[in-house]
């Protein structure tokens, strides 16, 4: 095995140019950094973080026209808002949607403002509270730090009970296990069942629509909207409604999203069929789908971010660039001892091999050390920009890409100069 | 000092590999870091938003009513307008559904009119009869309603618009007066106003200046917004005022009064906050440009040492060495950033479809290009004067 062999010179010739090895890491890594900023953005907005949910959960679509909203978003950067259109429903089809009794879990959800205080402390200001159903903190796999979620009992009783976020809990109780205690949602006491562990996903599978915006930060049981006059955000009108709460209710303005867990493919036939009764007979076009071809029909739209990942990986590209000018300089500065071993009887492939693993080596080190990079541009975003409450954290899928993409790029940057330091002549005349 | 680019074309020739690298290099560090730049000018303007108003001279005070009875809502919210217009040093006070300050995610309308065929996208803001006064809107045709102490309740009874949707539904601001406006947020509403433009949602919407302002037809809710006009010069002292007389409801409700002032507002924040996050990655882009010029001149000075030495040795000076370098690095740096406006070109194709209105930005393209070019040449430079330090004797060692 000359591996090793191979290594070990690759090893002592890294160390032979301290100084250009180390522009070749800072250039990459800088570069790389960059890259992974983008891609940071990019996948915790199209890929998400949230834990893997079951195919089963399906979604109705109301099939409607959507001039508005196309006329206003579609080729803008506003076009993911689109998505809310055709994942939400009206209150009038929520309540025929789910008054089958057929899925083993099924949930409605939308988010307003509320005023969530502890019992005494004055009101700092509306927060965002998510109306839903006890299925839903199983169905979208939340997890919790302290208590567990409310149950269907607590639901069909009317129950006064709250899920708290972790950055609520962390405001209200200080990050205390506050399960049991009170909280005030709009002058009426809620009792705590449970708190969420951390930040809600950025980008969540339950109402992909708000990512980017503010997260969750209350979870209380569905049928208090009613109660609290809790009006949703960011209802999309289908024609003008009454200035009533109840004509809200009655309206065709979309508002709520449903979903519901069909696991067998008896239950899923059945609840087709309920459908096809339901709505089809009405003359409502609509069309079931689970989450995967729910997420291939309703994926995000592409963004700035895809602009930004390209742009980026240009940016590493051309440091790719720099570097092979630098392992060109590397190999000049070696031209004696390449010519050397040649005369020896090195062949041109093992001097190829120990080039292109000295650069493996070089990018390796600077796909890890661009995770510095990284982070640190992640600390300058979050203070910077600050454009929601979830901060922006480096992933270990982002490291993974960018450390192969680093590497991919650091060694074909190699390739031309490795060539050409190989192609020298045998001699051992110092040139 | 002789500025002669035979020998430099010459040694382009000899290294076409190496040549071709260099202007890819700079060709795709020109083009990201004005595509940078471009997209951190844009999010810069998108932050210098304002809301057109006379800012200075205007409140907003934000309330959150909670409660299960609509009724007391209401009552509540009118109470509140009344004791704001009584607080001395206030001229006006209107109810409006929206604001620029107001960051949160709403749907636009798309508005028609029988008496026309084009369809405009807006933004429809319910209001009272005093919000042209409290705004300080000027009608520029038709005439705008009187303050008939109308409030921002019951039916929508006659509406106002922007020039930029009157001229967007109606192709001009006279052409929109007596017209019937909807939209799938208002019923029919007889237009009898086109006044100034007014930036009423955060300027990262789209269409954020098109609004119609509509008299009457407000939803009920728990939230509401006020703006307040002040006495000119009066604004603080009335906020204070207004912060005093709502003192006593934090415990069982929610009162925010603040300025007015957009350059406290959260999409100037971003918008500025993403233009100097973009101009500090184009800083880091230009700092890897410079490192690459640096070793390259660096790898080219240590390569051409011998050639150097024979050139000195046959008369050239130690400037007409640098010269050598300064103009070898400025025909690279031409070729490359000639390709690199050309990926610029393509770059600004692909970011238009996000970034609404944008346009070129010269100024931002040529501080990309100075930019780009001052860190090749400062980092050219110190390669050079060492070059130029090889004495001619070199010349003769490998003879």
């Amino acid at each position: 095995m000359l591996l090793p062999y191979h290594l070990r010179l690759a090893v002592r010739s890294l160390r032979r140019d301290p100084g250009l090895s180390t522009t070749i890491v800072i250039v990459l890594a800088i570069a790389a950094g960059i890259f992974c900023t983008a891609l940071m953005h990019y996948l915790r907005t199209y890929v998400g973080a949230a834990p893997a949910l079951p195919a089963s959960l399906h979604q109705v679509e109301i099939i409607r026209s959507h001039e508005a909203l196309e006329a206003a978003f579609v080729g803008t950067n506003a076009a993911p808002n689109l998505v809310a259109a055709r994942q939400r429903v009206s209150f009038p089809m929520y309540r025929a949607l789910a008054a089958s009794g057929l899925p083993t879990r099924q949930t409605g959800t939308f988010r307003a403002r509320v005023l969530a205080e502890r019992e005494g402390s004055p009101a700092s200001c509306p927060r965002n509270a998510r109306f839903v159903h006890a299925d839903f903190f199983g169905m979208f796999a939340l997890p919790f730090r302290f208590g567990a979620p409310w149950t269907r009992q607590d639901d069909a009783a009317g129950a006064p009970v709250a899920v708290l976020g972790g950055p609520l809990n962390d405001q209200l109780f200080d990050g205390a296990d506050s399960v049991g205690r009170e909280i005030v949602v709009d002058g009426r006491p809620f009792r705590v069942v449970g708190v969420i562990d951390g930040a809600q996903p950025f980008s969540p599978e339950w109402d992909r629509s708000i990512t980017g915006g503010p997260q969750d930060l209350l979870y209380l049981p569905f049928a208090e909207h009613e109660r609290l006059l809790a009006r949703p955000e960011s209802p999309i009108s289908d024609g003008p409604e009454g200035p009533r709460y109840a004509d809200l209710l009655a309206s065709r303005t979309t508002s709520v999203a449903f979903w519901i867990d069909l696991p067998t493919a008896a239950l899923r036939d059945a609840y087709a069929r309920y459908l096809a009764t339901a709505l089809g007979a009405r003359g409502v076009r609509y069309e079931l789908r689970d989450l995967t071809l729910l997420r291939h029909a309703l994926g995000l739209p592409k963004s700035a971010l895809n602009f930004f990942v390209f742009l980026t990986f240009l940016v590493l590209v051309g440091a790719g660039l720099v570097a092979s000018r630098l392992y060109l300089a590397k190999g000049l500065t070696r031209r004696g001892e390449l010519s050397i071993f040649r005369a020896v009887g090195a062949p041109r492939l093992s001097l190829i091999v120990r080039q292109l693993l000295e650069a493996l080596l070089l990018s390796a080190l600077a796909g890890v050390s661009a995770m510095a990079v990284a982070a640190a541009s992640a600390f300058v975003y979050n203070r910077l920009v600050a454009d929601t409450d979830i901060p922006l954290v480096v992933t270990p899928l982002a490291f993974a890409i960018t450390f192969t993409a680093t590497i991919v790029i650091g060694t074909a940057a190699a390739l031309y100069p490795a060539w050409q330091a190989a192609a020298r002549r045998p001699t051992l005349m110092r040139i | 000092m002789r500025l002669d680019a035979g020998p430099v074309l010459r040694t382009l020739r000899r290294q076409p590999a190496v040549f071709t690298m260099l202007v890819l290099e700079i060709a795709a560090g020109v083009a990201t870091l004005t595509a940078l730049l471009l997209s951190a000018s844009w999010y810069g303007l998108i932050g210098a938003q304002h809301s057109s108003f006379d800012e200075e001279n205007l409140l907003l005070v934000s309330s959150y009513t909670p409660g299960g009875d609509e009724a007391a809502l209401v009552a509540s919210q009118r109470a509140d307008l009344a004791r704001l217009r009584a607080i001395p040093g206030v001229e006006a006070a209107s109810s409006v559904s929206l604001s620029i300050l107001d960051a949160r995610w709403i749907y636009p309308a798309l508005f028609k009119s029988p008496d026309s065929k084009r369809r405009a996208v807006g933004w429809p803001a319910f209001t009272d009869d005093a919000a042209p006064r409290t705004l300080g809107l000027h009608a520029i045709a038709g005439t705008l309603p009187p303050d008939a102490g109308g409030d921002d309740g019951g039916a929508a009874r006659e509406a106002y618009m922007t020039i930029c949707l009157a001229k967007a539904l109606f192709g001009s601001p006279a052409n929109a007066i007596g017209r019937f406006v909807e939209s799938d947020q208002n019923v029919p509403v007889r237009v009898r106003a086109v006044v100034q433009n007014a930036t009423m949602r955060i300027p990262f919407m789209p269409h954020a200046g098109c609004v119609l302002f509509i008299a009457g037809g407000a939803p009920v809710g728990h939230e509401a917004q006020v703006y307040v006009r002040t006495a000119p010069g009066a604004r603080d002292t009335v906020q204070t005022r207004v912060r005093d007389a709502f003192a006593g409801e934090a415990r069982r409700r929610w009162i925010d009064v603040r300025s007015l002032d957009t350059t406290d507002s959260q999409h100037v924040r971003v918008g500025h906050g993403l233009a100097a996050f973009l101009s500090i990655i184009g800083a880091l882009v230009g700092v890897n440009a410079q490192l690459g010029a640096l070793a390259a001149t660096s790898f080219l000075v240590a390569q051409r040492r011998r050639q150097i030495g024979i050139r000195r040795a046959l008369g050239a000076t130690k400037a007409d060495i640098v010269a050598y370098f300064l103009v070898e690095s400025g025909f690279t740096m031409l070729a490359g950033s000639l390709l690199g406006l050309g990926g610029t070109v393509l770059l600004f194709l692909m970011m238009r479809p996000f970034f609404q209105g944008l346009a070129v930005d010269v100024g931002a393209i040529a501080a990309g290009l100075v930019l780009f070019w001052s860190a090749t040449i400062a980092a050219t430079l110190v390669p050079a004067l060492s070059a130029a330090r090889v004495p001619p004797s070199v010349a003769s060692r490998s003879l």
